[in-house]
């Protein structure tokens, strides 16, 4: 059986269900930002599956979008990562159900 | 001709400070501070050699200059031909088409300068040594003075007028620094700040008419003194400058400059700050507020003497601004009882002599003065400082009196500093101050002259009172100082010594009754003869000199028999405690007065507006984004969760529902 493109963005869809399902139901931040990071390269799946189905040069864009979306990623699991730390140090928790201050 | 030495000339006093203020950094923590011995050494030596290279260029410039004059005279030529050594050394900056060198030249009013500054230097960081040696920051104070030469000597040295703006400031500077020296006394800083500020004014006005020149000359002439001299020298050029728009850009330029001047020697307007800058120790009053900063102002004249002359004008206001200050600080000095505000009013006097010199025409005659002065006043305000010292810091010359017997060399050489500055015959002062006295009878009318003989006989009455009350009188000096009344050490006498042989001696640089006796007028005469040459005219009379002799002989022996008169009797004891009389301090401060009217008063309301209304209305702007920000975040709240995981759901949820909402109507309208 071949792999078209149909497969792999099921695969992606899939992915993406699983992260999000992981954000949404995991209260501890940790898995939080795990969903997150899955999610965003569910994304970047989808993008470089479309990418095959375009011709020539503009097939390059959907490759380089990916490139883009890991240096954020890197970027906010360092900062994401950080932070989650230091809420850690200060609240001695990471149940995300405790943080609910930001309205008061 | 080229000269690869000059740069060595401020370089050396630029050594001594980088030296000396090392020393003073890295000890500044220690208990004792820095070798006196090693700081000493290294503060005279480089003013020293400074000073002896300065008198070799001399003389290998003199040597030079008799050459060609020799050469000029076998080929028939009357030609007074500038001997000029040049060393340019780098491009400074050059924006658009203005291409401004960074270099330095050296003729003859330069080498005078730098003879006396050099020298005069020397011997004041010497007895600096003495004069500050129980001082902690001693090393600190030799750095600020070397930093203060080596910026001089750029001022006189540089080969256009933005390399001596670039020494104007750094003088500017260093008194600054010097002033505040001791900056323990809040009032110190003040005056020290004084100072800056009203320079920062007249900087300004160079600045500007710097601006103006450059706007006459054009890109194409370079802007060194010697283009510029060159410039003005050209007949066809001094005729476009005569009338039109230019004849009023050249009188701003021009007294724009001048203003600069005003600021720097501390003429009116801008003189105020002159008698508040004694608050710095006593060597720095005599090296820069006497001797060579503050005539900085006549200097500039004298090598921009080819501009000024071309605007006629400007020369007027010079010669008038020169004689009313000249009078209204000797008026000043003869009303003070602190000894160095006497001594620094008499400074500004002698300033406005060198300016109504320069005002009527005769620049050589006023750079005279300036070369003279230097010598007098230098000693005249060591000379105090020595009594100062050895008072114990006591500067109130109603607590003084008996001093000759006590300070037998002090007062020699402060005796030979009176003699001069009073003009009695054969002292330094005799012969600048007759020589300025003949060449405002000559050019400048006789108002003027009256105007400056009057000061001659104030000058004389003042000093003759600082002499009786510091020296003549009967003792007031307090018992309990009056124990330790000692002579100072070696290292402040020999610059009194030096410098008193001085002030009787340097006359005779141009002795202008003997014949043949113009040395310095020669020197001078090919860097502002042609200036002076094209004011003057052909010379068609010959003024009456025996009776100006006599009539300057009368005002200086008038002057001080009617001191004697009015203070050798006492009645000086009526004003001995307790302020100065009303009219007295009114006259004193009349120009701090016009400056509050002027400057402060105007600034302290703007500044009361700005901090009363405009700042309100300014932070209620900055208010009210700050409450716009609270009562959208307040509205904004309402819909927030305080779920995380609720909010992330719902965050997805709608975006699902944005992608559906998509679907479904393009199907529908497919």
């Amino acid at each position: 059986m071949e792999i078209s493109i149909v497969h792999l963005q099921l695969l992606a869809a899939v992915l993406f269900a699983l992260g999000l399902a992981a954000a949404l139901g995991r209260r501890n931040l940790f898995f939080v930002l795990m969903g997150v990071e899955l999610m965003l390269n569910a994304a970047n799946l989808s993008f470089l599956a479309w990418s095959r189905t375009f011709p020539g040069r503009s097939a390059l864009d959907g490759q380089v979008a990916p490139l883009f979306v890991i240096a954020v990623a890197a970027a906010e699991a360092c900062v994401g990562l950080a932070m989650l730390m230091s809420v850690f140090r200060n609240r001695e928790s990471l149940d995300t159900d405790d943080f609910s201050r930001m309205k008061e | 001709m080229h000269s690869p030495l000059l740069w060595l000339l401020p370089v050396l006093p630029l050594l001594g400070f980088l030296v000396n203020g090392i020393l003073s950094l890295s000890t500044a923590r220690t208990s004792h501070g820095p070798s006196r011995g090693l700081s000493g050494f290294v503060a005279v030596l480089f003013p020293a050699l400074s000073f002896g290279l300065s008198l070799w260029l001399f003389q290998r410039l003199s040597h030079d200059a008799a050459s060609i004059h020799e050469t000029n005279v076998n080929l028939g030529l009357h030609l007074s031909e500038v001997v000029r050594y040049v060393q340019p050394l780098w491009s400074w900056f050059s924006v658009g088409d203005a291409n401004v060198g960074f270099g330095f030249a050296y003729d003859a009013l330069t080498g005078i300068m730098l003879l006396f500054i050099t020298g005069i230097g020397t011997l004041i960081h010497l007895y600096s040594l003495g004069y500050m040696a129980h001082d902690r920051g001693h090393a600190r104070f030799l750095a600020y003075l070397s930093l203060f030469l080596a910026n001089m000597i750029v001022l006189v040295l540089g080969d256009g007028p933005l390399v001596t703006f670039l020494g104007w400031e750094g003088v500017g500077l260093c008194s600054y620094l010097l002033i505040g020296f001791w900056h323990e006394d809040l009032a110190n800083g003040a005056a020290a700040r004084k100072a800056f500020l009203v320079n920062r004014v007249g900087d300004l006005g160079f600045l500007l008419g710097l601006f103006f020149l450059w706007q006459i000359l054009g890109p194409t002439v370079p802007f060194t003194y010697q283009g510029i001299s060159e410039w003005f020298r050209d007949p066809a050029h001094l005729a476009m400058v005569g009338q039109g728009s230019v004849a009023a850009l050249l009188t701003a330029s021009t007294l724009l400059l001048f203003l600069g001047c005003t600021g720097k020697s501390a003429q009116i307007p801008l003189l105020t700050w002159l008698p508040d800058a004694m608050a710095g120790p006593t060597p720095v009053s005599a090296l820069i507020h006497a001797a060579t900063m503050v005539t900085s102002g006549v200097f500039l004249l004298g090598r921009m003497s080819d501009v000024f002359v071309a605007a006629p004008f400007t020369m007027h206001v010079i010669a008038v601004i020169g004689a009313a200050t000249a009078l209204w600080a000797a008026v000043t000095g003869f009303v003070q009882t602190d000894i160095k505000k006497v001594l620094a009013y008499s400074t500004v006097s002698q300033l406005g002599y060198m300016f109504l010199a320069v005002g009527v025409g005769a620049f050589d005659a006023g750079l005279f003065h300036v070369f003279t002065h230097a010598f007098f006043k230098a000693v005249l305000f060591l000379g105090a400082g020595s009594v100062i010292h050895a008072l114990g810091g006591e500067q109130d010359m109603r607590r003084m009196g008996g001093l000759a017997r006590k300070l037998p060399l002090t007062f020699a050489a402060m005796f030979a500093g009176w003699y001069a500055i009073t003009g009695l015959p054969g002292g330094a002062g005799f012969w600048s101050k007759d020589l300025i006295l003949e060449k405002t009878w000559m050019h400048g009318g006789w108002a003027l002259y009256v105007v400056a003989i009057f000061t001659a006989v104030l000058t004389a009455v003042y000093m003759t009172r600082l002499m009786i009350l510091v020296f003549w009188s009967p003792s007031r000096v307090d018992p309990e100082v009056e124990h330790h009344v000692h002579e100072s050490p070696w290292s402040m006498a020999l610059p009194l010594v030096i410098l008193g042989l001085g002030s009787l001696g340097a006359g005779f640089a141009w002795a202008s009754l003997v014949p043949g006796v113009d040395w310095f007028a020669r020197t001078l005469a090919p860097v502002v003869g042609p200036a002076q040459d094209l004011l003057a005219g052909p010379e068609a009379h010959h003024p009456p000199v025996a009776l100006l002799l006599a009539l300057g002989l009368m005002a200086a022996f008038g002057g001080i028999v009617l001191s004697f008169v009015l203070f050798r009797s006492g009645s000086y004891r009526e004003t001995e405690s307790g302020e100065l009389p009303f009219l007295s301090r009114f006259w004193t401060l009349l120009f701090d007065h016009l400056h509050a009217v002027v400057a402060v008063w105007p600034v302290l309301v703007v500044s009361w507006i700005l901090d009363k209304v405009l700042n309100p209305l300014l932070f209620g702007l900055v208010r009210l984004v700050g409450y716009l920000v609270e009562v959208f975040g307040w509205l904004f709240r309402a819909l927030q969760f305080s779920r995380l995981r609720l909010n992330m759901g719902l965050s997805a949820s709608g975006a699902l529902l944005v992608l559906l909402g998509y679907i479904l109507v393009k199907e529908l309208l497919k």
